[in-house]
């Protein structure tokens, strides 16, 4: 039997328990009501809606599996389209002969780069991509012809009766090899060190996978450092330093990317297709397509699944809108589980060098972090992710002195970009695995050494990090206690173990993706005079029930039954801009969007209504589907008639509603990313199992609380914790993006059987807690769920291995082999007892005998950019760059 | 996935009769393995040769004087769960179970299980025109190696990935093939070659050769009340479902008074074909088993074993997972799991 | 190489012309205008595809259409006619879903395991379910569910 799993309402001492029969309307059940909720416009309401466990508004097409994804649409006269992808990682294109394609039967279009020339990317600093190779390829799978026909066969057909001559380029296929190219900054002059193929005359253009960056195959450099770090070792009684891998993995949605294109008789353009971000699509599309965006239309399908990998505008978007306008007909295409690995965009796979000072009781003096991102042949997000691996660190324990160094390269595999939380979990894992290992030579309880230095509730960080609302401490002691940690840790049997760790993420990035000054949402409401509510907005729901949050919000203001909304969302024709689901800002941010419309909307009601029926507006209240004079309950009229008597008093009742982030703290270069309306907090317990003989890890239990805010609904919460723990689950022990090293860097694993992914036999159970503190920036004092979970299961596993039996795996994912070769390395040195038992530690380590590990031993020597020197707030700071003549007076 | 002739025989005389005339025809069974094959363009066949329409080819009968008999055909769904599979050849039944997935069992039939082709990334991806493909090379030996052979590689260092075939093997079964002169029997243990003998192909079916039937012998005394036979398979994957073994023992063993009077041990999943451990064997015989023999034995049946560089893991795994596999087939009380 | 098949797609009779390489699953998605089969890897790895063959689950990515002749297919459509069956009310009301591009082969697959096994364990429903890969809910919501429908039904008798 599955034991239930328990949500816990910290703030409130509310407990929502999951139970085996559900309220009519979902499955956890209220033991105590929800407190009353202080409005905006200084009045007070019980909430009816917010923080009930209803069922998502889509449930049921869900259950009878008539949700219409991108692939479900068929047209008439609908054309399909095939891509003919490289084969080679990196070459120049010498020639492509589609002329056998075009005569065959069934084909109506062939198209090559020429039909596409202008370049994209989702970052304007990143135009590198085209939707189909122009003169050069940088990737197996990268995209260089697409054919429309009249069915899949004969464009498969087509497609590989195209000709295609390459000359090949070297390759780069890691870290390393990218930094050390000839033409880089660190350029190595002996060029078949980099295992690349010898050119004949040496062209180090060649070795260039783009010709824009910082320098070679270096994408970007960062360099930023917060106060002072070199001084604040020096008030250091420990340093230590620790180096740590995390293997790049992928989102792997279970519906392949799909897109539809159609050109009405008025030559206007739409797109359907399965897209996080219509609105980035959408501009894109116009720039690639010289048109207008007025005159094209993206409708985002719902999606089975995104998890960040259908954030960037795709090629296959730019194709068959291509393909569409050229032939006059509908072009679809849906690609192969193969081409969405290839697609990629996922988890960076980051090498991550980290120094940290402390005190003897665990106060951290100064951190300084490196990170080394393998960002593959586009850039993608990649300038975001770097920021991303340096930025969060600094928002759960106080770090007063913070230095990060990140770098980014150029590699000829799929481009690496956002997967849930973006960035974070590669250094969150470094973090939280090196600071059990201090908490260990210190002699520090993990939970002690956590506890007792987290950031202050609404405080600035040294990097200008607002924190809010922080409930990081109640988070630990639920996730302490339900575990008995106390009793466990250090005291469980050989092979079996528990860890700790803590993570914290965004509710959404404050600052867009393309620099402007407009709201992030928008929400748009439209009232009917027969009651009916209509609620527009350009956000996507991707099976995280964004649909059914705007649902929420909008029926608890109005007082009306959310399943009686009508939902209209993703649609540029229709819907007002939201910026897309990522970065976890849709709860928040269209949240927001969605409550100023509402309560606008009520407004417009109880103002109308006060005047026709002579009642103060203070005393109107709506609720149960009805406006209600609150002194006078028997007094009411229906939702309906409301909205008559508004209509007639004002005209057709439609408010609109927008959220734009706070400015954030930090002025200086680089500041852009990491600054959120509110930060979510997690801590998470990880019981394991291991078998030394095997190396088998089996995960028993995890407990995590999350820091919410205020849960809008808290049976999806629950979906999105439980959710994110799999992932991080997985990310922990299977799942890798890695690619054959002899062989031209194909793809090891392009499918589902070769990426291993956990099925319903390796999941844990989970315990879940919510932490409700609500955030005075969330609609209702929500924060985000959907990624923050995800960041602390890894490290909590790496540390429950540790505990279970004392070899250190500071590699991601910690498979069977990995610690069975950390097993038996020290087995045979046990047995060796003429040598130390020290396992070659990563650096300094004064005085304890260090464990054995597996893992990375050192990182590159890379000539790091002078930083941008900040002051932090509590030095007098103002979140501006110190001048570097300032910095070189000082000197 | 190219167009082809599909036929659907009138009778096993005839489907052999195509299959031997027609040089591109392949058999297609539950089409689990084939189609994937297909699909990946590894392989394409002129004509297919179903088999599901043939009647009495997915029996399975069992008595005590006769053993064993099942139909190519049966599916593997119906074999994890019949009865007396699970009761007298339970190593047969885990086998069976462990196959992929539900969905793929409700499919996948023995034959197919046992005639199904490796699974090297290199063999399934059609850029590689490997050696098991006709080509020049053996990729994994300086490529991606973690799931390749330990034992018995060379010139090809592939995995038979069948999880049944141990199993059986450790039952003593024999296989019946028919062709188009007739059926010919062996046991299932010679049924499959190393590449030493053919780098292409993993079995001794000659042109329109088809497996028709397993049959696992009675056992010896099995009435009387000191003996015991039990059987037991212990796979290790990477996930519990859907998933190739990275080694798997299979161990069938007949004991009298708590000694091992007969037993037989089998790996999966390290070795071209299934791996028979004579070694293991030898150890045991006579014995009564103990964590010291149980040891003994495993480390002795991979001595010989020779890793590639990323699959030295299997080495340690596979003795200990015959050491387990051992020991609970000897515990008096253990019922295997 | 055409043939003329005729199958019973959600008890109704259907005769349609295929070629030998058409597979079922596209079959049913293109020509018969059944769309809660999805198509997420078409190599039989993921479960979104899965249907009712005769009664029993299979992947229709791995089945050629030309052998479904004669035989009986069931996909959600035919399951709800008008009312949700126990199990997808069970999967409604835990919320089980979220992108529900799973859902079709999870609701066939727990459809087919409560048919052989009233009773099941939660290893019975893990087991059962193993082969139908979700990427968002981590399972327990769809397992919780699935449990709940058996005592659910034990309750009402």
């Amino acid at each position: 039997m599955i034991p239930s799993a328990v949500a816990e309402i910290a703030g409130f001492c509310m407990q929502v328990t999951r139970t085996r029969d559900p309220p009519k309307s979902g499955r956890i059940t209220a033991t105590k009501p929800y407190p009353v909720h202080l409005m905006k416009n200084g009045s007070s309401k019980h909430l009816e809606v917010v923080g009930k466990p209803f069922r998502k508004v889509d449930a049921s097409a869900k259950v009878t599996g008539q949700t219409k994804f991108a692939d479900d649409i068929v047209l008439p006269r609908m054309l399909y389209c095939k891509i003919l992808r490289s084969h080679v990682p990196h070459a120049l294109i010498r020639k492509i002969d589609t002329s056998k394609a075009v005569a065959m039967p069934g084909v109506v279009a062939v198209i090559t780069g020429k039909s596409l020339p202008i370049p994209y990317g989702i970052l304007p600093v990143s135009q590198d991509e085209h939707a189909l190779c122009l003169d050069k390829v940088r990737m197996i799978g990268d995209p260089v012809a697409a054919v429309a026909a009249i069915d899949e066969d004969a464009a498969f057909e087509a497609m590989n009766a195209i000709e295609v001559e390459y000359d090949p380029l070297p390759v780069i296929s890691s870290i390393q090899d990218a930094l050390r190219s000839p033409g880089s900054a660190h350029m190595d002059d002996n060029p078949s060190r980099t295992g690349g193929p010898q050119l004949a005359g040496e062209n180090k253009e060649a070795w260039r996978i783009h010709g824009y960056g910082d320098h070679g195959n270096v994408h970007k450099m960062v360099a930023l450092e917060f106060g002072d770090v070199e001084e604040g070792f020096k008030q250091a009684d420990l340093i230590r330093e620790d180096v740590f891998f995390y293997e790049g993995n992928t989102h792997l949605p279970m519906e392949q990317h799909a897109a539809v294109a159609q050109v009405d008789g008025d030559g206007k353009l739409c797109l359907w297709s399965s897209t996080q971000t219509p609105h980035y699509v959408h501009r894109a599309l116009a720039k690639v397509l010289e048109m207008p965006a007025s005159r094209i239309r993206v409708i985002a399908t719902p999606n089975g699944g995104g998890f960040g990998g259908k954030s960037d505008p795709f090629p296959h978007e730019m194709i068959v809108s291509k393909l569409a306008l050229l032939t006059g007909r509908p072009v679809k295409v849906t690609l192969t589980r193969e081409e969405v690995f290839y697609c990629h965009r996922g988890r960076h796979p980051v090498l991550m060098w980290v120094k940290t000072g402390a005190k003897k009781d665990g106060a951290i003096t100064a951190m300084h972090f490196r990170s080394f991102l393998d960002g593959g042949a586009y850039g993608s997000y990649g300038v975001a992710s770097t920021y991303y691996t340096g930025a969060l660190q600094t928002v759960t324990y106080k770090i007063p002195n913070y230095k990060f160094e990140g770098v980014r390269v150029f590699t000829n595999k799929p481009p690496c970009g956002p997967k849930r939380g973006h960035g974070t979990p590669q250094p969150r894992y470094a973090l939280e695995v090196h600071l059990d290992k201090i908490a260990e030579q210190l002699r520090l309880d993990p939970v002690a050494i956590r506890k007792n230095h987290l950031v202050e509730p609404y405080s600035l960080t040294s990097n200008y990090l607002r924190v809010g609302s922080m409930g990081l401490a109640a988070c630990i002691d639920k996730v302490v206690t339900a575990s008995d940690f106390k009793n466990k840790f250090r005291n469980l049997p050989y092979g079996k173990g528990i860890g700790l760790a803590c993570a914290s993420y965004l509710s959404g990035a404050g600052l867009p993706i393309y620099w402007n000054h407009m709201p992030h949402s928008g929400v748009q409401l439209r009232l009917d005079r027969q009651g009916g509510v209509c609620v527009m907005c350009g956000s996507i729901d991707i099976g995280q029930g964004s649909d059914s949050v705007l649902a929420y919000i909008i029926a608890e203001v109005l007082g009306i039954d959310p399943f009686d909304i009508r939902v209209l969302t993703a649609d540029t024709d229709l819907t007002p801009v939201d910026l897309g689901s990522y970065s976890s800002r849709v709860t928040l941010m269209t949240g927001n969007a969605a409550l100023e419309a509402a309560e606008r909307a009520r407004d417009l009601l109880i103002r109308a209504v006060s005047e026709k029926m002579n009642i103060p507006a203070t005393r109107l209240s709506l609720s149960g589907g009805r406006l209600f004079d609150v002194e006078n309950p028997e007094t009411s009229i229906s939702f309906a008639e409301a909205v008559q008597i508004a209509e007639a008093r004002f005209g057709t009742i439609g408010t609109v509603g927008s959220y734009t982030p706070p400015p954030s703290a930090g002025k200086y270069k680089g500041a852009g990313v990491g600054p959120s309306p509110a930060y979510s907090y997690d801590a998470a317990v990880a019981e394991v199992e291991v078998d030394p003989r095997t190396g088998i890890v089996r995960v028993e239990r995890i407990w995590i609380a999350h820091d919410i805010g205020r849960a809008i609904n808290p049976a999806l919460t629950l979906g999105q914790v439980e959710g994110s723990v799999y992932m991080g689950l997985g990310e922990a022990l299977m799942e890798e993006m890695s690619y054959r090293t002899n062989r031209n860097v194909v793809h090891k694993f392009p499918s589902l059987l070769e990426y291993k992914s956990p099925t319903t036999l390796e999941m844990c159970d989970v315990k879940t807690f919510l932490i409700e503190d609500p955030d005075p920036n969330g609609p209702f004092g929500a924060k985000e769920v959907g990624q923050g979970p995800l960041l602390p299961v890894p490290p909590a596993i790496a540390n429950a291995v540790y505990d279970a039996v004392q070899v250190r795996i500071d590699e991601v994912p910690i498979t069977p082999d990995k610690v069975l070769s950390a097993i038996q390395k020290r087995d045979e040195k046990q047995e060796d007892e003429g040598e130390s038992a020290n396992g070659g530690g990563t650096g300094i380590t004064r005085g304890v005998e260090e464990p054995h590990r597996y893992g990375p031993k050192s990182v590159p020597e890379v000539d790091w950019p002078e930083p941008v020197r900040v002051k932090p707030p509590w030095d007098g700071g103002t979140g501006k760059e110190i001048l570097r003549e300032a910095v070189h007076a000082r000197e | 996935m190219r167009n082809f002739q599909h036929f659907n025989p009138a009778s096993l005389a005839q489907a052999t009769t195509t299959l031997s005339s027609k040089p591109d025809a392949w058999v297609i069974a539950g089409g689990i393995d084939l189609l994937g094959e297909m699909k990946n363009g590894i392989i394409q066949p002129g004509t297919l040769v179903n088999l599901k329409t043939l009647p009495n080819l997915d029996y399975i009968k069992f008595s005590e004087s006769d053993g064993l008999r099942i139909g190519a055909m049966a599916t593997l769904a119906k074999i994890e769960a019949h009865p007396d599979i699970r009761k007298h050849f339970t190593v047969l039944s885990q086998a069976a179970h462990s196959v992929a997935t539900p969905q793929i069992r409700n499919v996948g039939t023995l034959g197919g299980n046992l005639c199904q082709r490796p699974r090297c990334w290199y063999y399934r991806n059609p850029a590689f025109h490997c050696l098991k493909k006709g080509g020049k090379e053996c990729f994994s030996v300086s490529g991606e190696n973690k799931y390749n052979a330990i034992l018995g590689g060379g010139p090809v260092f592939i995995v038979h990935p069948s999880d049944c075939a141990p199993a059986l093997i450790s039952l003593g079964a024999e296989v019946t093939v028919a062709g188009p002169r007739g059926k010919r029997s062996m046991p299932l243990e010679k049924f499959f070659i190393l590449p030493t003998e053919n780098p292409l192909r993993e079995n001794r079916l000659q042109a329109g050769e088809v497996v028709t039937e397993v049959h696992v012998p009675p056992f010896h005394d099995a009435g009387s009340s000191s003996s015991a036979h039990r059987s037991v398979y212990l796979k290790v994957k990477e996930r519990g479902a859907w998933d190739f073994a990275l080694a798997s023992a299979a161990v069938s063993m007949e004991t009298n008074a708590g000694m091992c009077r007969s037993v037989r041990v089998v790996l999966g999943g390290v070795a071209p074909i299934p791996w028979r451990c004579p070694q293991a064997e030898k150890t045991c015989m006579g014995k009564q088993i103990d964590e010291a023999l149980a040891a003994e034995a495993g480390k002795a049946s991979l001595a010989q074993a020779v890793p590639l560089g990323k699959n030295d893991y299997k080495v340690e795994m596979a003795a200990n997972l015959i050491k387990r596999a051992l020991l609970m087939c000897s515990a008096s009380s253990a019922s295997p799991r | 190489m055409r043939k003329q098949i005729t199958l019973r797609l959600n008890d109704e009779p259907r005769t349609l012309e295929v070629q030998p390489n058409d597979i079922l699953l596209d079959v049913l998605r293109e020509k018969l205008g059944v769309k809660s089969p999805k198509i997420g890897c078409e190599r039989g790895d993921c479960g979104a595809c899965t249907i009712l063959l005769d009664g029993k689950t299979v992947r229709s990515c791995l089945i050629l259409a030309i052998e479904a002749d004669g035989h009986e297919v069931m996909t959600v459509e035919g399951l709800s006619r008008g009312s949700l069956t126990p199990v997808q009310q069970a999967l409604l009301e835990h919320n089980s879903f979220q992108c529900g591009f799973c859902a079709p082969g999870v609701v066939l697959a727990a459809t087919e395991l409560l048919g052989d096994n009233p009773h099941p364990t939660e290893q019975d429903v893990k087991e059962a379910l193993s082969g139908n890969l979700c990427r968002c809910t981590g399972y327990q919501s769809i397992i919780e569910a699935i449990i709940d429908v058996q005592e659910k039904a034990s309750k009402s008798l």
